[in-house]
């Protein structure tokens, strides 16, 4: 129950704080590159914590069930698309100078890249937890059951 | 008692509460599209035609500089503040229109959720029919 409380707190605040930087007219420029670089952090800490699942899932793909093959590639999509928006967030950065990383200076170009990974990765997030969502429904009640 | 072509009396309260959920998922999850304008926006992006920064090919120190350049012109007047047209992204934080922003993509995400759930679920049921069929020929 305490790891699938940890993932289900972790998932939640995920998708809270994904949505709420998707305006960054909400927080301030400062704020969003900040709080997108802590995101990042935090969306790691997601993969270790299914890192099992990443393994044993790549070792039998080929015998998974369609479902599973989409819910796989489903979330190489996501990796990418959260390493996508980091990588051109890194290039466009006005708080944190980040120029030693040579991204490149083409800004216009990355922050293309940025909005539109950005747009897709929240489709991608919905589908995925569309997908879930019974665990999610069941994961919830069980927290509230235990909190009661 | 009113006729519609259904009996009436079958229809459960709670089949219209979901009923009356989905219109509204629906609803909302479309007036988000529209709102945050997002398929021109991600179409404008894939195309890379977004020409929100306003200068190209700039290191980090110049563009610091410029912008302590500007903030210098509208401190002392030389600028106004109003007339400066800012790109999306660097627009001074506004709650309320942040917000609404936000409440924007959390209905398209809930329209996204919502679809595939359902999608999901009509999938499911339609492959456990056909296996109970194949079990029972």
């Amino acid at each position: 129950m305490g790891k699938m409380k940890t993932n289900f707190y972790l998932d939640l605040f995920l998708v809270i704080i994904f949505l709420l930087l998707m305006e960054p007219k909400l927080t301030g420029v400062v704020l969003h590159e900040l709080v997108g670089l802590a995101i990042s952090l935090a969306f790691l800490t997601h993969i270790i914590f299914h890192w099992k699942w990443v393994v044993e899932t790549t070792k039998k793909y080929f015998k998974l069930n369609n479902r599973s093959k989409i819910k796989y590639i489903l979330d190489i999509l996501l990796f990418i698309g959260f390493i996508t928006i980091l990588i051109s967030g890194l290039a466009i950065s006005k708080t944190i100078n980040f120029s030693w990383l040579n991204l490149g200076d083409n800004m216009v170009m990355w922050r293309n890249i940025h909005i539109a990974s950005s747009y897709i990765t929240i489709i991608l997030i919905g589908v995925h937890i569309g997908l879930n969502w019974k665990w999610v429904m069941n994961t919830s009640k069980r927290l509230l059951k235990n909190n009661a | 008692m009113l006729n519609l072509g259904v009996n009436m009396q079958n229809i459960k309260s709670s089949n219209i509460i979901k009923g009356l959920l989905i219109v509204a998922i629906l609803s909302i999850g479309i007036f988000s599209f529209l709102y945050i304008d997002f398929f021109s926006t991600l179409k404008s992006a894939l195309l890379l035609e977004l020409t929100v920064e306003p200068v190209q090919n700039v290191d980090f120190a110049e563009m610091q500089a410029k912008k302590k350049d500007m903030e210098a012109k509208i401190d002392s007047g030389e600028i106004n503040k109003e007339d400066i047209v800012m790109p999306k992204g660097l627009q001074t934080p506004s709650l309320t229109s942040g917000l609404k922003g936000v409440l924007g993509f959390v209905g398209i995400l809930a329209f996204v959720i919502f679809l595939v759930y359902y999608l999901d679920d009509y999938i499911n049921k339609q492959n456990k029919n056909k296996r109970v069929l194949q079990k029972s020929s």
